[in-house]
């Protein structure tokens, strides 16, 4: 018994370790090839999916320190450049998407140059991978260096055990593309002595009547992010059920709290410049090797509004750490 | 007077075409607004449609994608309570049931309807709204991906136009009231406004009005509106002028028929004188006729002589006063013509007035007056003027003067007024004791057939011509006549004349005649044959016996023709032509005979026609002269004598003397008879005062009737008479006696 147990432990360990994110992500490091580029990218292309202040805040971020170095980027929207994009890429010594759509459309090129994609989901990504390189190894192994915009599960259900000290019922919404790592979620829940209630998203069927009964039994709910479809189809309700019920949501952007979840972990677009700064400079180093990047910074936001009416009260050390991610 | 407004007054065109377009903004501004009104609750309908299916389709997304049919009831019923909203249908595609809430009956809506905008049925409108679902994927980083909103089912809400009707039905009778009061209105203004033109021009048109009635002292009064102001005052100033006009119009009249009347009054008194003259004319003509007439038949039986010889004095006599009587009138009617022609010459006036003397005096004797004569020393004895006409003018008023006077005497007084390069200005005074004129008379003295009454013709006859006929003459003479009396006391009549002072060396024919009174008849015309051209009988009797007595052989002819046909054939040394004859007159006949024959006889026109065209015409026609009719036989004779150039003859020619016709000799003997027998008392009385105007008379008497042997012998008394004694002053008087008894012309 005790040895099936050990054995059977072993196992559940090992399957938890390959099938969490980090185990996922270090196997990819691990297989991925090693770069070597010059000292320096003398010219850097940024694809902007959307002309928006974050997206240039983030090149400028990037940039910022460049003049020393004597490198220059060269900004590029999407939509209406695309010619520009053509004839640019052959000078330039590295790429950097903002978005998706400029993953989607720099990763179809198929580009000898090395990419950066930010601002893009997991399952974004993993989809993009299949679609131009068949898997996402074939596409690290391409020179595609994606930076993740899922903020790890931990660190949303830290911040969710220290906001809400009495709770029992942890909700999870958990799409398609994440439907592999439905134990991973509830392993992680139940290692905090909490009662997991993941549901797993059918976009064919009816949200609210999916998500009622669950927010409903829950003392708090964790959306997951997932496929853009299940993000669009279910962020609405999530919200509008979670205040009938009176059940606090713990979001994955700031647009969430805005919107009204109490709290979310996110990706700020400084934390987006700095990791991806950080990933250029790294990617001239020999021992650089392509993989997924999770996001290496965080940052917390909260809306006291709703913690006013359902009566929860923020931590302070929490909220004087706004902006900072120590979870 | 007002004027009830009619289709063409002034107040009903300002008032239609006032009325008109307020009516007519009236009703355009009612539709208007009503059609505003209409539009903007239908379309407030409308957007509380639009807003309640917008927001229901927003709000009842969440409960009809849950299912939660409470939360659905809820809302609607939230909505429900908007005003007009009746009724509310969910549809969801996802239950396929339609869900109905309030009054709406789903089923008999029609099938198919116009989604994209609202549609009306049986008194409702409806809104349809797909209801969406916001697909956010509230993301920090959003791609841009067009997530479309999800459409999960739609709503369609009723809205009865019930209440809208009821305000608009409200609204209609709210503005139909406001359009009636505008309407209202504007007619009480128009009234107003087309009185405010019409009234003042009423009141001018009774005004005028009025002033055609002939009320001028009516005015017009004055409004504030300057036009009808300006109008006013023109038609005040137009009726001053009119009523000035009409007065001024009116003195005229007065005056005008005033001196009408004093016309008609003159023309009245002019027509009762010349009645009363023709009445008086015919007395005075038959008067005498009837005495020439009756002793004209008593010649014929009477066989003797002495008694002959009276009644053909008493012929003469009446014949005389009737040809007085005509030549006035025939004076006067040639006046009336053409006026006076003065024929003019040098003559004496100092003996003028001594022969006039002689006469006056003998007529003044005879009624016992005083006569005298007085020249003042200032007057020229000679001067240039028509002697005849002046002794006319005097001969008039002194006989007037005597006629006039029963006792006292007469006198004539003459003197020099003024003296210039070329005239003598002279003025005769005769003054008479008479009995007077009554002032209020004397004006119309001068004028023809007036006398002071119609008594004076009866008692003293006349033709009342005389004052006439002397004022033409004086007025003809550049001179006056004024009349100064007073009843019972007497008259004086002062004229005068202006005589130029030229001289002439030869004497005027009256000078002539005058001064050769004392020339003997003789057969002047001897051995003158004359042709005698007279339809009359009678006349041509006359004539030879007058013509054959001067010596002349006259052949006749009866009328033009006859005249023309023996003029060619015999040798006649004058034609006297009567010019109105039968066949051919005398103006033709000369005519003819002139044309004729350059050196045809002279002819002398005859004629009654006192008319100088007629006498014009016949000398312009060949003739020498032209004789009127009755025949003065001198002047007859004289001309005859100048037509056949013996001259020399008729200046020796003299009839009896200018008073032959005048005055009988019968008187003329007697008058001497008497003044010899005066002479004589005073020559024994040695009245030397006396004596002197006697032997003037004398001399006097013996001018005017050609007795010039008598004259010498008048004349040596005068000169002698002063220094011999009076036995042979005696002598003398008897001599003038012998040789009265033996002169022909006493017998």
């Amino acid at each position: 018994m005790n040895g099936y147990k050990l054995k059977r432990g072993f196992f559940m360990t090992l399957r938890r370790a390959v099938c969490s994110p980090r185990v996922a992500l270090f196997l990819v490091f691990l297989f991925a090839p090693i770069n070597s580029y010059s000292n320096k990218f003398d010219h850097a292309l940024f694809i902007l999916s959307k002309d928006t202040p974050d997206y240039k805040k983030i090149v400028n971020l990037v940039t910022s320190d460049w003049k020393k170095s004597k490198s220059y980027g060269y900004m590029i929207l999407i939509d209406d450049q695309s010619a520009e994009i053509d004839k640019n890429l052959k000078t330039s010594d590295i790429i950097i998407t903002l978005g998706t759509s400029a993953a989607d459309k720099i990763l179809a090129k198929k580009t000898a140059q090395p990419v950066i994609n930010t601002l893009i989901t997991q399952s974004a990504f993993k989809s993009l991978a299949d679609k131009h390189y068949g898997n996402i190894p074939k596409a690290l192994a391409s020179g595609v260096n994606p930076i993740l915009l899922d903020q790890p599960f931990e660190r949303r259900l830290n911040l969710t055990r220290r906001l809400i000290k009495n709770m029992t019922d942890v909700g999870v919404m958990i799409g398609p593309s994440n439907a592999n790592n439905q134990s991973f979620y509830t392993h992680s829940i139940e290692e905090l002595n909490l009662k997991p209630k993941i549901l797993l998203i059918d976009p064919d069927q009816n949200p609210i009547r999916q998500l009622d009964p669950v927010i409903k039994s829950s003392d708090v709910f964790i959306p997951v992010a997932d496929s853009h479809l299940i993000n669009v189809t279910t962020a609405k309700w999530i919200l509008q059920l979670a205040y009938r019920h009176r059940v606090p949501v713990i979001g994955y952007s700031a647009n969430y709290v805005a919107a009204g979840a109490l709290a979310s972990v996110y990706s700020s677009p400084q934390d987006v410049s700095k990791q991806t700064a950080e990933l250029i400079d790294s990617l001239l180093t020999k021992n650089h090797k392509n993989q997924m990047h999770l996001p290496r910074y965080c940052t917390v936001k909260f809306n006291k509004t709703v913690a006013w009416h359902l009566n929860l009260e923020i931590p302070r050390d929490l909220e004087k750490n706004t902006g900072r991610c120590d979870l | 007077m007002r004027y009830l407004p009619t289709r063409n007054s002034i107040s009903s065109r300002l008032l239609v075409t006032g009325l008109i377009p307020l009516t007519l903004l009236s009703i355009l501004m009612g539709y208007y607004f009503i059609s505003y009104q209409k539009a903007e609750m239908l379309g407030n309908l409308q957007d509380t449609g639009q807003i309640a299916v917008r927001q229901v389709s927003q709000n009842t997304a969440f409960a009809l994608y849950s299912g939660d049919r409470k939360s659905l009831d809820s809302l609607s019923y939230a909505t429900l309570e908007t005003p007009s909203v009746a009724g509310i249908v969910f549809y969801s595609y996802t239950d396929q049931e339609p869900i109905t809430i309030g009054d709406l009956d789903f089923e008999k809506l029609p099938k198919y309807f116009d989604r994209s905008e609202p549609f009306e049925f049986d008194g409702h409108w409806y809104f349809f709204s797909e209801i969406l679902s916001d697909r956010s994927p509230i993301m920090d980083y959003e791609d841009p991906m067009n997530y479309e909103p999800e459409k999960i089912g739609w709503v369609l809400v009723s809205l009865s136009d019930k209440l809208m009707r009821e305000k608009e039905h409200s609204f209609f009778l709210t503005a139909s009231t406001v359009v009636s009061f505008s309407f209202l209105l504007a007619f009480l203004l128009s009234i107003r406004i087309s009185r405010t033109v019409s009234d003042p021009l009423e009141d001018l048109t009774n005004v005028v009005a009025t002033m055609e009635s002939g009320n001028l002292d009516v005015g017009a009064s004055e409004t504030d509106i300057a036009e009808l102001a300006h109008l006013s005052r023109g038609i005040n100033g137009l009726a001053a002028s009119v009523r000035e006009s009409n007065q001024l119009m009116q003195s005229e009249i007065n005056r005008a028929t005033s001196q009408l009347k004093v016309a008609l009054a003159k023309l009245e008194e002019a027509m009762l004188a010349k009645d009363q003259f023709l009445a008086r004319m015919s007395h005075e003509l038959r008067t005498p006729l009837t005495a020439v007439l009756g002793f004209s038949n008593m010649l014929f039986t009477e066989v003797s002589e002495s008694k002959r010889e009276e009644q053909l004095s008493v012929i003469q006599r009446c014949s005389t006063v009737l040809l007085t009587m005509i030549d006035d009138v025939l004076d006067f009617s040639k006046a009336d013509l053409g006026g006076y022609s003065l024929n003019n010459s040098s003559f004496a006036l100092d003996k003028l007035i001594e022969d006039l003397n002689l006469l006056f005096l003998l007529q003044a004797r005879e009624k016992g007056l005083d006569f005298n004569i007085s020249i003042e020393d200032r007057v020229p004895t000679r001067v240039y003027g028509d002697a005849v006409r002046l002794a006319q003018i005097i001969t008039n008023l002194v006989n007037n003067a005597i006629k006039f006077t029963e006792f006292g005497s007469v006198s004539l007084h003459l003197s020099a007024l003024d003296f210039d390069n070329a005239y003598d200005d002279l003025k005769f005074c005769i003054t008479d004791t008479g009995k007077g004129i009554v002032k209020d008379k004397i004006p119309t003295l001068f004028e023809p057939f007036t006398q002071e009454d119609t008594s004076i013709n009866r008692q003293y006859g006349g033709s009342g011509l005389g004052l006439s006929i002397s004022k033409r003459l004086v007025n003809a003479m550049d001179g006056d006549i004024s009349i100064n009396s007073e009843v019972n006391v007497g008259t004086e009549v002062i004229f005068t004349c202006k005589l130029s002072k030229n001289s002439h060396d030869i004497d005027s024919p009256a000078q002539s005649l005058l001064s050769e009174m004392g020339t003997k008849k003789g057969k002047v015309l001897s051995g003158v044959v004359i042709l005698l051209a007279e339809d009359n009988e009678f006349n041509q009797k006359f004539m030879v016996r007058l013509l054959e007595r001067h010596g002349a052989v006259c052949s006749i002819a009866k009328n033009g023709q006859e005249a023309i046909e023996m003029n060619d054939s015999g040798n006649f040394d004058l034609i006297l032509m009567d010019l109105h004859m039968p066949i051919i007159n005398g103006m033709e006949a000369t005519k003819t005979i002139v044309s004729q024959n350059d050196n045809c006889p002279p002819i002398i026109g005859l004629t009654a026609d006192i008319t100088s065209s007629e006498q014009d015409k016949l000398i312009a026609f060949g003739a020498k002269s032209v004789e009127l009719k009755p025949i003065d036989e001198d002047h007859l004779i004289n001309t005859l004598l100048e037509a056949l150039n013996l001259q020399e003859k008729s200046q020796k020619f003299s009839s009896e003397g200018m008073l032959a016709a005048v005055l009988p000799i019968e008187d003329l003997k007697q008058a001497i008879t008497v003044n010899l027998n005066s002479l004589e008392k005073c020559l024994h009385a040695d009245e030397q005062a006396s004596i002197r105007p006697l032997i003037h008379d004398l001399i006097g008497f013996c001018g005017l009737y050609g007795m010039q042997e008598l004259r010498e012998i008048v004349l040596e008394l005068k000169n002698s008479y002063a220094v011999l004694d009076n036995s042979k002053n005696l002598q003398q008087v008897k001599r003038i006696r012998q040789y009265m008894n033996q002169s022909a012309i006493f017998k």
